[in-house]
């Protein structure tokens, strides 16, 4: 028969890649049996199922909106007069904003958030910010508020903010007392600090590598855990400079958005021919 | 040229390839099957997330997630106001952050049925009294639903008198289920398993529905509906063996009330065909796989 040979070899082919489908198959649908199995049913599960965070930032936003936050001098205030006042005059002084930073966390706190943060955002640029975990700082808010490294660490000098990061003149918008105002740099950037700032603890020549981390490298393998003002994410960084930066720690929230673990609800403003955003951004 | 005839070989080779095409469509159909199945949403956290995001708009605040605290002081364990899920009561405790001030209404789990279907889900809130310009108190809201099978029958009844068409509710009554019925007769066998027989009996008591006893005393946590109801009574054979006896519900809208466990048992000229007939749900249940005694 004509073509015969030709129509018998793919079939056996296809059958034979038939027969493998099914095996797989088969060993997938065993495999799920077995607590240790990758892809049991018990994760697909998981996989529909709701994400809290999502309408938190919303209420909070609500009730924020109709709390007396009030001000120094005892007038009647809520979040979005001040989110109004930031947008018409581009800034805050330094008494209101200490005010309040600590009002807002006496509000906040109390509903014992692990995530919490509000900004106020125009077309120029970030204007204000309140954070728990993620205090920003800097003249335009871009560096955010850390807890020392100390400088050294086992004889190699790392910076006062940790690997891949360096101190900024944080101006009007500090972090108080004892506490760094740091911002991520470029590795070049980030050595060029360390020998500009030799600091008083005596250190090798040697520097740590910047090593990104994480999904999307939003994250730099640390010396340090991550503490106050970073947030621990997942990265392979057990082996990074000689297992002396074993941390993944990023500055980034949208690692936690990514995730589902924050969400963001945001507020248009219009006033006066200007516009922003109030944004609440909470965890669960 | 003339055609060479096919070869027995050649026919062996064709059943072979459809048999092995035959088996793999099966198994496909088979991983795909098992894969949805898999993939169950958690229809009882949905429901509590839905309760309280409906609570948060509901008459009861102010903006959503502001509560009045004057709304909330008119109601108590017992009443399901602001919000309803069919098939699932929800209870809601509201508590200040301060913990001084605290209110609890809606519908409470039954007591001792562990394997109830439920869920819990916290929101944060505000509170304010009635006129006040701001927020008073922050708060934290806890929705608890649960799903049993007086909520279920409950929706399914409240379903046929809103549509005034029979609804249908596949159940499999359990251990649990007894809760809501009353032991009858357990008979020993030395060769088989011991039978158990439960006179199940529902009625409403004030509105509301529940399990009650020979006597009509309520037996279990009961539930108002929005619906006529005359009464339900059945003694069935629970299968000890099978942990289960799997039966089908039917609320069924009727011309007058009527008292029949099975559904066969309800004539056809009593069963309304529009809405304007209906005086009342009859509950039935399918004796095809239920033991009827």
């Amino acid at each position: 028969m004509k073509g015969f040979a030709t129509s018998y070899f793919w079939t056996v082919v296809v059958v034979i890649v038939a027969l493998v489908a099914l095996l797989i198959i088969m060993l997938m649908m065993i495999c799920t049996l077995f607590p240790f199995c990758p892809f049991g049913p018990a994760q697909a599960v998981y996989a529909i199922n709701y994400v809290d965070a999502y309408n938190t930032p919303y209420t909070i936003a609500s009730v924020l909106s109709q709390y007396n936050l009030g001000d120094a001098k005892g007038n009647e205030k809520t979040l979005i007069d001040y989110a109004y006042e930031t947008l018409l005059t581009g800034d805050m002084n330094v008494a209101d904003k200490e005010y309040l930073a600590a009002k807002l966390k006496d509000v906040l706190d109390k509903y014992k958030l692990s995530y919490y943060e509000v900004f106020v955002t125009s077309s120029d640029g970030p204007l204000l910010q309140f954070g728990k975990t993620l205090q920003k700082c800097g003249p335009k808010l871009e560096g955010t508020c850390t807890v020392t490294t100390g400088g050294a660490v086992d004889g190699i000098r790392v910076g006062t903010c940790d690997v891949g990061r360096t101190e900024i003149n944080a101006i009007e918008n500090g972090c108080g007392f004892g506490i760094l105002c740091c911002t991520t740099v470029s590795q070049d950037k980030y050595y060029k600090w360390l020998d500009e700032h030799p600091g008083s603890v005596p250190a090798a020549e040697q520097k740590m590598a910047v090593v990104k981390c994480g999904a999307d490298e939003a994250g730099i393998c640390t010396r340090s855990e991550c503490d106050f003002g970073e947030i621990s994410i997942a990265g392979n960084c057990k082996y990074v400079n000689d297992g002396k930066t074993p941390n993944c720690c990023s500055t980034n929230p949208d690692v936690l958005k990514n995730a589902g673990k924050i969400a963001d609800a945001e507020i248009p403003l219009f006033y006066g021919g200007k516009d922003g955003t109030l944004v609440v951004r909470t965890s669960d | 040229m003339a055609e060479t005839p096919l070869m027995f070989g050649d026919v062996l080779f064709q059943l072979v390839r459809m048999l092995v095409f035959l088996i793999f469509v099966i198994g496909m159909a088979v991983a795909f099957v098992t894969i949805f199945r898999a993939s169950e949403l958690d229809y009882a956290a949905k429901a509590a997330r839905e309760v309280g995001e409906t609570l948060m708009v509901s008459g009861a605040s102010d903006g959503r997630g502001v509560l009045v605290i004057e709304e909330l002081n008119k109601y108590k364990i017992g009443d399901e106001p602001f919000a309803r899920h069919c098939s699932y009561g929800y209870k809601a405790t509201i508590k200040t952050t301060d913990g001084k001030q605290s209110w609890e209404f809606g519908m409470e789990p039954q007591p001792g049925m562990d394997n109830a279907l439920k869920a819990t889900e916290k929101f944060p809130i505000g509170l304010k009294h009635a006129g006040s310009e701001y927020v008073e108190y922050t708060g934290k809201m806890e929705i608890t639903v649960h799903e049993t099978l007086l909520t279920q029958l409950s929706c399914v009844m409240e379903m046929a008198y809103e549509t005034g068409v029979r609804q249908t509710m596949r159940h499999t009554l359990t251990n649990q289920d007894a809760h809501f019925a009353e032991l009858s007769d357990v008979k020993s066998s030395m060769l088989t398993a011991s039978s158990i027989y439960y006179d199940m009996r529902f009625a409403l008591k004030n509105g509301k529905l529940c399990a009650v006893d020979g006597k009509g005393e309520p037996i279990s946590i009961c539930r108002k509906i929005n619906a006529p109801f005359g009464g339900f009574h059945v003694k069935y054979k629970y299968d000890v063996k099978a942990a289960g006896s799997d039966t089908t519900f039917a609320a069924i809208p009727v011309k007058e009330p009527i008292n029949a466990a099975r559904c066969s048992d309800i004539p056809n000229d009593v069963v309304a065909t529009t809405n304007d007939e209906m005086k009342t749900v009859a509950l039935c249940v399918d004796d095809k796989e239920l033991e009827i005694v």
